[in-house]
């Protein structure tokens, strides 16, 4: 539209050059604004004083924003905080009202003088004797009468340093404290090494999911195909092999999950035609048979599906997501049948996503969480296999055709979070406890302002194995976004892994967009691989080197006794790197480059949680006991 | 007027007497070198009168008669008595000012870093980057000048030119001059001078194809400063000269195609580097000189856009100017005189001050103030006032030149600092006027100091691996940076103040200084033949807490590679060594007591990925339970332990790993012993101590008890402690006869450890401070007001080895406590808990690591906001199985059960 607007009144070279350069200024990613040079570590290091202290409600207008409470954590702190907001302009004033709008809001100040952080040399001016934090601002506090210290603007543009949330802020200071290894990041730490052609796909491909098939914990790869499912396996020697004719897959499927749905101790694939659900089961030659699933309840127009398990089954389940009438879970009944049971929607007329099964409410049980267009609704799980109804769990403007659901632990703090995208965009959920999940993508750092809307998929990984969970979203007609996690979650937009500066062929090809995509260890080289299907149906493996240090993370897995999720959690040393849901086929991988040990305890639905210490010398493989 | 053959002395004296007034109390503010060579022009002035009274005291003492026919003689030989003084005086003329110094003609100027401020870079280290200095050698060539002219300034080498301004001080003739000399031979590669150049005391500097330098000493009224042409072909050419009204005693700072520098009494001035198109000098801005830039002399600094200087005596402030326009930005007022040149880095300016000055000391200058101030009637209370002010003290200042030029600490001295702070991988290097060479960190907390037993006034120079040090006895040191040890010394020039104010410059493995009668002296040698790396024993040897070489640590400790690689915990019980490793010239000496491969294995210090590379293995019979020690190319170990037969020390080539030579050492006998390039000594009987030499000849053995803990060994005498019977004693090592025995009350734990004249001693009774010399209690050591040294002494036994470097005594005692006391007096640095009896804490330079149930520790002693901190995690390896851990390259090794050897680093 630009473009003939102004083919009108210019001359139409000028006109074109404007377009393109406006059009590559839409599709491309602002830079990183992440200081290079100052992250929080420096920011406690620096200050004269940390205080967390607890602010009362301000309202524009006020005089005087109240602080009721002083805790210093680190130096010399005042006894007394009086900060004046007489000065504030108007900008400041809207972020402050925001802030403080509950009766008591938490806050933290940074005595001592922080320019240094200021990048490009600094403002000029009068310079803050210290820094606040509220919610998801940063004011100045400027010297002002009688003792007083006046609110007014951050000069210095702390966000570049820190553009999370208070709560988040607390924490990494902790952290920063606390650890003598801490570390915020402010680059991946990761750059494309080496592409693989594994295939070429004439026509629509749906998705693609790594599953551990061939009972050898090398992931297989599963594509989606209009034209037929195919399922490719990596030979050790870095070639691609299409073993979709070897083991006899006659699919094709929109969506597919893995499990173990006949009990026979090898993972089977669940998969929907659009129609039919089928099980592709795995016999002992590792050959695949398919058998149809009669399901009771009418299905239309599947979303996704998940493998579940009640405790200790001998089958694997499924939860399917119907695009409307809530998710229907398949409870495996006798030694092949199913029986459907449909728990209902929280709002027939909300359009929802996929869902995705795990323990969000940390009591040992699996959920089901299922986007909506203005949330999540979170189903219990319940001790007997059952689920309780529906509840809001999180009110989010998603939107409509979410086409991703995908869990993670964005904070390390042992809650699944759910990061959802779509045509809207991109949502993190972040598990506040109890059932709770709140948006946090305004307070993610890069993201908030550089990821698109209307992506293609959305998934989470550690791409720098550095046991943070990173996510990464797919768009149809331009570059992958991935984005690290930095801690705490908040995020930077790693430009080390923009596909236009890899110079391989693979990352060349996926610059035009992506259709679908799946991560893991392909290469087994104890890092996480992204292969992708290009818009232009070229198939590609790309995998990362880290620029200092080798990936020694360790892969969990579930043992064939275990059919459906189990929650895990790791920790290096003090340092916790968060939950994962481990599946059937579907292991999970904490990232680290340190070599030494690694805390992990996972908790099988129905038995307590367990616990064992694995020595990760190099890339480690961990399958969870048996119960 | 007295009158009389006397008179004339009288007089003179009176005279002498109104000019040393004159002298002491100019109506200006003393400079730096204020006086330096004021009796000489007093003379001068009185010469006349001198010759006159002589001539006539001669005169009358002779008879009439001879004098009359003296002067008939004269007057017949007038002719040629006339032309002999002209041509003798001509020849003399001729001979200082015509004729060159003679020697090698000089090679080509070669290419090389500038130099284009005081000390030659803004960190003021006085040494060409990526060189080392001397620790061997002599003077290897000194260039006298004319007539012997005296060199106070402080050289500049670029290249291979070392460029210098000169001071002939001979009173017929009075001048200076600026050298270019070749760095190798001492040739003269060209000289020059403005016409009338007086004596100079500031330094050339040069930058590109310039050279700047100032002119004059402290009396000099007329001193200009003057660019000199450094362009092939036209070196020595002088582009311009610009006079000022006073000296310029001040070294010229070039930046950014500028000049900066002061001019005393005539205030600050800024040229343009290069000429008006009619070969003028351009000034820039001049700063007049006035009550409020009283006494600038410091060498300036520049940071940014901002010039730097200190004022002396009377302005006592540091001051911040514009470096376009002169405007004064800042000033800080520091209550006594500044003038140290600042040095600067990260941002950050250091700058020594202090009360006195080159030539007289805190009291004689204040006493010349006193003076002053009371012909001029200064009241009591003033006087009391300006007693306190100029009372002797000196400090060290840190200013933030980024925020607001906050003063961020200031460490305090009893004496001045009138030489600039060196700063080098982030510790600070100054002398002062008491005789210390100070060695300071980032934060202003003393690393250590030196004692030069002589005033230090000059600026230090730092290299790599030393410090070199001129005092004004006359010597010039090689400090040990890591050590504060001299390694090398020479005499240099004469005990004086004037010899002693040039500051060495290194480059290339020598020191380039000036000295008042014997030129420029160029000295020494490096040579790696010296550095003698030595582990000499268990834990590199007694008190060197397992690091002998200092080697920082990263901050933390991340597991990095085990030896064997096939064990890794598969078989968790059994042990590689009981001995902790020896770490050296880039390989470890593992000491092996298993007994499936008894011997010493090498490892290279690289690992392979993630796995040691095994270089070699000396096989022996009997598995290796001590510390193996590595000097001049030789692993000595000693096989087996006490009841074990058969056993020996084998002296191992470690190139070929064939042995050398080896010697029986008896089943009855401990084995326990130490070595350094001179020789080994061992308990290889029972009950009784060789001397051995480093070819395995036996020098003498005598009796002394049984020995479990190495000896320490000094160049002079072997210290012993003994457990059978429970004494200390101290050997002669050439002899072995016994230079003084004490008892001790409990048995002995470590080894003694000494550091100066103190003696260290831990024992099941706690830790002995004695005095080295007779083995009596030290008296001044811990002081007496740390009542808490004393109590961490004695409460508990040692129960580990102790360990000592130029900050820190340390050990750990029978309750589990890490104790850490300063070296210095005593005082009770830190006291940690927990700390495993079992591990020797291993020392870095601002660290000390020890080990518990959880794994290594941290802790920074001096540091008392930083708890100790976990550094590796090793409850998941096997238990320590060699008492101690052992450090090099940056790197931690530890024995462990089940793994062998861990290595942890990283950062």
């Amino acid at each position: 539209m630009l473009h003939r607007i102004a083919t009108a009144t210019v001359h139409p070279v000028i006109a074109a050059s404007l377009a393109l350069a406006l059009c590559l200024a839409a599709t491309s990613p602002a830079k990183a604004l992440i200081n290079p040079d100052f992250t929080p570590a420096d920011m406690v290091r620096r200050a004269n004083a940390v205080l967390e202290v607890e602010v009362g409600q301000w309202r524009e207008g006020d005089e005087r924003l109240t602080v009721h409470d002083i805790n210093t954590v680190r130096g010399d702190g005042p006894d007394e905080l009086v900060l004046d907001t007489t000065d504030l302009d108007s900008r400041s004033a809207s972020s402050l009202e925001e802030g403080a709008s509950k009766e008591r809001n938490k806050a933290m100040v940074f005595t001592g003088d922080f320019s240094a952080a200021a990048m490009g040399g600094g403002g000029a001016g009068r310079q803050p004797v210290a820094m606040m934090h509220l919610d998801v601002t940063w004011f100045g506090l400027y010297p002002g009468d009688d003792g007083r210290l006046r609110v007014g603007e951050d000069p210095i543009d702390l966000s570049t340093v820190w553009a999370g949330d208070q709560a988040m802020l607390r924490s990494v200071v902790q952290y920063i404290r606390t650890d003598p290894r801490a570390e915020v990041p402010v680059v991946v730490g990761a750059e494309w090494d080496q592409d693989e052609l594994f295939g070429e796909f004439d026509g629509t491909v749906y998705g693609m999911k790594a599953i551990e098939i061939g009972g050898d914990g090398k992931p297989w790869l599963l594509v989606m195909y209009e034209h037929g499912d195919r399922l490719f396996v990596r030979s050790d020697e870095g070639s691609w092999e299409d073993r979709t004719e070897a083991v006899g897959l006659e699919s094709r499927s929109r969506h597919a999950a893995a499990g173990d749905f006949n009990g026979s101790g090898r993972v089977d694939i669940a998969t929907w035609d659009g129609e039919q659900l089928a099980l592709q089961l795995q016999d002992e030659e590792g050959q695949l048979t398919a058998s149809s699933v009669e399901v009771d309840e009418t299905v239309n127009d599947l979303l996704g599906m998940a493998v579940w398990a009640a405790p200790d089954a001998e089958r694997s389940g499924l939860v399917l997501a119907p695009a409307a009438g809530g998710p229907i879970v398949l409870v495996p009944s006798g030694d092949d049948d199913f029986e459907a049971i449909t728990l209902g929607s929280l709002d027939e007329e909300q359009a929802a996503g996929p869902v995705v099964v795990g323990d969000f409410t940390g009591d040992g049980i699996n959920d089901i969480v299922q986007p909506l267009a203005d949330g999540l609704a979170l189903y219990r799980g319940e001790a007997d296999g059952g689920f309780a109804s529906p509840t809001h769990a999180a009110e989010a403007n998603l939107g409509e055709d979410i086409n991703s659901a995908d869990v993670g632990d964005f904070d390390a703090s042992g809650r699944l979070d759910v990061l959802v995208s779509g045509r809207r965009g991109t949502a993190l959920l972040i598990n506040e406890g109890d059932g709770a999940f709140i948006n946090r993508m305004e307070a993610s750092g890069e993201p908030s302002y550089i990821a698109r809307p209307n992506t293609a998929g959305a998934m989470t990984l550690d791409v720098n194995s550095d046991g943070r969970h990173d996510f990464l979203l797919l768009y149809e007609n331009m570059g992958m976004h991935v984005y690290f996690n930095r801690g705490f979650r908040t995020f930077g937009y790693s430009i080390s892994l923009e596909l236009g500066d890899a110079m391989l062929d693979g990352t060349d090809a996926a610059m035009n967009g992506q259709v679908a995509a799946a991560v893991a260890d392909f290469t087994g080289d104890g890092s996480t691989d992204v292969a992708l299907v290009t818009a232009d149906g070229e198939g590609w493996m790309l995998s990362t080197v880290l620029t200092d240090g080798q990936p020694r993370g360790v892969t969990v897995a579930v043992p064939e006794q275990v059919k459906g999720p189990v929650y895990v959690s790791a920790k290096e040393g003090e340092r916790s790197l968060g939950a994962r849901v481990v599946r059937p086929g579907k292991p999970v991988y904490f990232g680290k480059t340190a070599r030494g040990p690694l805390n992990i305890t996972w908790r099988i639905p129905g038995h307590d949680a367990e616990d064992e210490r694995v020595i990760a010398l190099e890339p480690q493989r961990f399958i969870i006991p048996a119960p | 007027m007295p009158t009389g053959p006397g008179a004339l002395f009288i007089n003179l004296a009176m005279e002498t007497d109104a000019m040393m007034q004159w002298i002491t109390e100019p109506s200006v503010t003393p400079a730096v070198v204020p006086a330096l060579v004021g009796p000489l022009q007093a003379l001068l002035v009185m010469l006349p009168a001198i010759l006159v009274a002589v001539a006539g005291a001669i005169i009358s003492m002779l008879k009439p008669r001879a004098i009359w026919a003296g002067i008939q003689l004269c007057w017949r030989l007038k002719v040629p008595l006339v032309a002999a003084a002209l041509v003798v005086t001509a020849g003399v003329w001729a001979f200082n000012t015509i004729m060159p110094a003679g020697g090698a003609v000089a090679g080509e100027a070669a290419a090389g870093a500038n130099w284009p401020l005081f000390r030659g870079n803004p960190q003021r280290t006085g040494a060409v980057a990526g060189t080392e200095g001397p620790n061997a050698g002599d003077v290897n060539w000194s260039y006298q000048g004319r007539g012997n002219e005296a060199f106070f300034a402080s050289p500049a080498v670029v290249g291979n030119r070392v460029y210098i301004s000169s001071a002939n001080m001979n009173p017929l003739n009075l001048s200076g001059r600026i050298y270019a000399l070749d760095a190798d031979t001492g040739s003269v590669a060209w000289e020059a001078a403005p016409p009338g150049y007086d004596p100079t005391f500031s330094s050339p500097s040069v930058k590109g194809d310039y050279l700047v330098v100032g002119e004059g000493l402290h009396d000099t009224k007329d001193a200009r400063v003057t660019c000199i042409d450094l362009s092939p072909g036209n070196e020595g050419e002088i582009l311009w000269s610009y006079e000022t009204s006073s000296h310029v005693e001040c070294t010229p700072i070039i930046h950014n195609g500028r000049v900066y520098v002061t001019a005393f009494m005539d205030g600050i001035y800024c040229f343009e580097l290069e000429p008006d198109a009619n070969g003028e000098p351009q000034v820039v801005w001049h700063i007049e000189g006035s009550d409020e830039y009283t006494d600038p002399e410091t060498s300036l600094a520049v940071y940014e856009d901002t010039v730097i200087l200190g004022l002396g005596i009377g302005g006592h402030a540091i001051v911040f100017i514009d470096a376009d326009t002169g405007e004064e930005k800042y000033r800080i007022d520091t209550d006594m005189p500044v003038f140290g040149p600042p040095a600067i880095h990260d941002g950050v300016a250091y700058i020594g001050m202090g009360t006195g000055d080159y030539v007289n000391t805190a009291e004689e200058a204040r006493d010349q103030i006193l003076t002053r101030m009371r012909r001029e009637g200064a009241s009591d209370e003033e006087l009391a006032e300006a007693r306190h002010t100029f009372r002797p003290r000196g400090a060290v200042w840190a200013i933030d030149l980024e925020d607001d030029y906050e003063v961020l600490w200031r460490h305090d001295l009893d004496r001045t600092v009138l030489g600039s702070v060196a700063i080098k991988d982030d510790e600070l290097y100054f002398g002062s006027r008491d005789g210390y060479l100070y060695v300071l960190d980032m934060e202003g907390r003393r690393i250590g100091r030196w004692n030069a037993h002589s005033p230090v006034i000059a600026s230090p120079a730092v290299t790599e691996r030393y410090v070199y040090v001129k005092t004004v006895g006359g010597s010039l040191y090689a400090i040990d940076r890591r050590r504060l040890e001299p390694v090398w010394e020479r005499r240099i020039g004469s005990r004086s103040i004037a010899g002693s104010i040039s500051s060495p410059a290194v480059s290339d493995g020598q020191v380039f200084v000036g000295t008042e009668n014997e030129g420029l002296v160029a000295v020494g040698y490096f040579s790696e033949e010296e550095i003698k790396p030595l582990w000499s024993g268990r834990l590199g040897g007694p008190g060197q807490g397992g690091n002998p070489e200092a080697w920082p640590l990263p901050s933390v400790g991340d597991f990095e590679a085990a030896f064997p690689a096939d064990w890794m915990g598969a078989e968790p019980d059994r042990t590689l060594s009981t001995a902790p490793p020896a770490v050296l010239h880039g390989s470890v000496f593992v000491p092996v007591s298993d007994e499936q491969t008894p011997g010493l294995t090498v490892l290279s210090a690289m690992l392979d990925g993630d796995e040691f590379m095994r270089e070699g293995h000396y096989e022996t019979a009997l598995p290796v339970h001590q510390s193996p020690a590595v000097v001049d190319g030789r692993a000595l170990t000693v096989e087996g332990k006490q009841g074990d037969s058969g056993r020996k020390l084998h002296a191992v080539d470690i190139e070929s790993l064939d042995a050398a030579w080896t010697r029986p050492v008896a089943t009855d006998a401990t084995g326990t012993f130490i070595t350094d390039s001179n020789g080994i000594f061992i308990q290889d009987s029972a009950g009784k101590f060789a001397a051995v030499t480093p070819e395995g000849e036996t020098l003498w053995r005598k009796p002394t008890g049984r020995i479990e803990h190495a000896p320490y060994l000094t160049g002079s005498m072997v210290i012993v402690a003994t457990t059978d019977p429970k004494q200390l004693m101290v050997l002669d090592r050439k002899t072995g006869a016994t230079l003084w025995q004490r008892d001790l009350d409990e048995a002995p734990t470590g080894s003694p450890v000494r550091r100066g004249d103190r003696l260290w001693q831990g024992t099941r009774g706690g830790m002995l401070a004695l005095n080295l010399y007779d083995g009596r209690r030290h008296e001044g050591w811990p002081a007496e007001e740390y009542g808490d040294s004393r109590d961490a002494m004695q409460r508990s036994g040692v129960a580990t080895e102790t360990a000592v470097t130029t900050r820190w005594v340390t050990w750990i005692n029978e309750d589990g406590e890490l104790i850490v006391l300063s070296t210095e007096d005593g005082e009770l640095i830190r006291t940690v808990v927990d700390a495993s009896t079992d591990v020797a804490p291993l020392v870095s330079r601002q660290s000390v690591f020890y080990y518990t149930d959880a794994g290594v520790h941290r802790v920074l002693p001096h540091d008392d906001e930083t708890e100790s901190m976990l550094w590796l995690d090793t409850s998941w390896l096997g238990e320590p199985t060699a008492g101690g851990m052992a450090a090099g390259d940056g790197h931690l090794y530890l024995p462990s059960r089940g793994w062998g050897l861990v290595r942890a680093g990283s950062d």
